[in-house]
């Protein structure tokens, strides 16, 4: 279970302000907000990257805002980040991508670490394109490629930053699937900020709407239709 | 108006301090990850490899082309200074020292880093706006293991060796020079080089090299990780490893200098 607690985020102004919600173990939560709101910011806090001006982000009650770099790893461990623009390795092979983490952080033998990461890119359809280099798979193969290599040691949580932006709508549904197929088959507690109000319809159990800097709705699907705001109406119009 | 003028300077002045302390904390935090990463130099010995290989390949033409101009410069500038007064036979002596302790690792020092410390800042720069540097950091991969101690370490490596070959090249090319424009012939030159020889000469030329590769390298890889938002971010920190790795070079040439030489 992870825990925000009050969280404050502030670059040369705030963005982010009393930041509070939980996401229990098995969940699909949606944090919804424009482009600017803070989700990228909001993401990067919760798994340690960004360090937040107050508030806490608790993993089972341990708090990772001034947790050491050790103890951090271990969290990390736990976790799965599929970045909004991939961040594959420009100078690794897709395997090599998505060995890294277990090369990195587990003693496995050759045989092992190659039968987990073909296993990873099965899940995401892209056996047979180990070899090639990030700058020669397509956007969404990309974004499939940054699922695997975030799913590879089999977190508990993984976090997904705009999966379905930039992509046709084809390639976008895809994905959408995939993310749905992780976290129902691997049982993976899954977070994804995101304005695709189609994507949040079909896989949020819990939706988290952000807007001016503080958390405006927590609630499902069918809550969140009912509130009145305009901007929260404006996710409807399709 | 010039009272603006002098709150003008000022203030740049403060942000001139400001950004110097900025960078000497960077600095002193890099080099202390840098050798707490030391422990895994086993585990990246292929990369460390790798990154040796580049640098030289990347440096070694460039290398011998201005080597050879520096040491055809070094004598006849020499000749120029002192052949009224000194026997011809000194030139030798004076020319292969200056190459040794000074021009060969300064110059190879400030060609390579022009080189490679922007390189390297274009990388790691590229990664950090491209989110592959959170990437890692959030696998729990330090990038100051998995790519700066690397490429540091092939600093350190790389430039002794690059400085080597310059300063054969030019004392060589100076030994050319001397013979052609008649200055003194290849025996003369060679014996007066070889006359007041001092390995000490060449190894403290060497371990200034070796500083000057961690000075570019760590120099590139500051102003990479710490690159602002957006291409021309970029841009920026390669600008700045150049001048921040041409300081420090400088720097260090004084302060070793004085250490070995003094
Ligand atoms: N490293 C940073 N330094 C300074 N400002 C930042 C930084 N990261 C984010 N910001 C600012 O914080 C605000 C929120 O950014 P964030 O990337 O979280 O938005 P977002 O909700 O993810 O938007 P998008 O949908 O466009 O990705 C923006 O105004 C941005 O300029
Ligand atoms: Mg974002």
């Amino acid at each position: 279970m992870i825990k925000v607690e009050n969280i404050y985020k502030k670059f040369s102004e705030w963005v982010l302000e009393d930041v509070n919600f939980d996401v229990k173990k098995g969940e699909f939560v949606i944090i919804l907000g424009r482009s600017g709101a803070g989700k990228s910011v909001l993401f990067k806090i919760m798994v340690g990257l960004l360090k937040p001006e107050r508030g806490r982000v608790l993993y089972d009650d341990f708090n990772i805002v001034d947790a050491n770099e050790k103890e951090l790893i271990n969290i990390r461990k736990k976790i799965g980040f599929v970045f909004q623009g991939s961040a594959l390795f420009d100078s690794m092979t897709l395997f090599e991508n998505v060995a890294l983490p277990l090369v990195e952080h587990y003693k496995l033998t050759k045989k092992e670490i190659e039968r987990k990461v073909l296993a990873s890119l099965e899940a995401v359809d892209l056996r047979g394109y180990e070899k090639l280099y990030p700058s020669e798979l397509s956007g969404g193969m990309k974004k499939r490629g940054a699922i695997a290599r975030a799913i590879v040691a089999n977190p508990e949580y993984i976090f997904y930053d705009e999966p379905t932006t930039g992509l046709d709508p084809d390639t976008a549904e895809k994905i959408m699937n995939l993310t749905k197929r992780l976290w129902r088959e691997m049982n993976i507690t899954s977070l994804a900020v995101t304005h695709d109000f189609h994507f949040t319809k079909n896989v949020a159990t819990k939706i988290i709407w952000l807007y001016n800097k503080k958390v405006r709705f927590i609630g499902t699907i069918e809550e969140f239709k009912k509130i009145e705001h305009k901007e929260a109406r404006a996710y409807f119009i399709e | 108006m010039l009272l603006l003028l002098q709150a003008e300077v000022i203030s740049l002045f403060k942000n001139f301090l400001l950004s110097f302390v900025y960078i000497l904390s960077d600095l002193f935090y890099t080099t202390y990850e840098f050798f707490v990463s030391f422990k895994y130099v086993r585990k990246y010995f292929k990369e460390i490899i790798s990154q040796i290989e580049h640098i030289g390949a990347n440096s070694l033409l460039l290398v011998i082309f201005t080597s050879s101009f520096v040491g055809m410069v070094a004598t006849v500038q020499t000749a120029y200074q002192i052949r009224e007064y000194v026997p011809v036979i000194y030139i030798g002596s004076g020319v292969a020292k200056a190459i040794m302790i000074e021009l060969g690792p300064v110059i190879t020092g400030l060609v390579v880093a022009g080189r490679i410390s922007s390189g390297i800042a274009a990388e790691l720069g590229s990664m950090a706006i491209t989110e592959q540097i959170d990437a890692l950091r959030v696998m729990g991969i330090s990038p100051y293991r998995f790519l700066v101690m690397p490429r540091v370490i092939g600093g350190i490596v790389s430039l002794p060796l690059l400085t080597a070959i310059g300063i054969a090249v030019a004392i060589f090319s100076g030994m050319l020079v001397a013979n052609f424009t008649g200055i003194a012939n290849y025996l003369v030159f060679s014996r007066g080089a070889k006359m007041f020889f001092l390995p000490k000469d060449l190894f403290g030329g060497l371990l200034k090299a070796a500083f000057f590769g961690y000075a570019l390298t760590i120099s590139g890889s500051i102003t990479g990780l710490s690159s602002e938002r957006g291409a021309e971010g970029v841009g920026k920190a390669t600008t700045k490893a150049v001048v921040l790795s041409s300081i420090l070079i400088l720097m260090l040439d004084y302060i070793l200098g004085i250490i070995i030489f003094g």
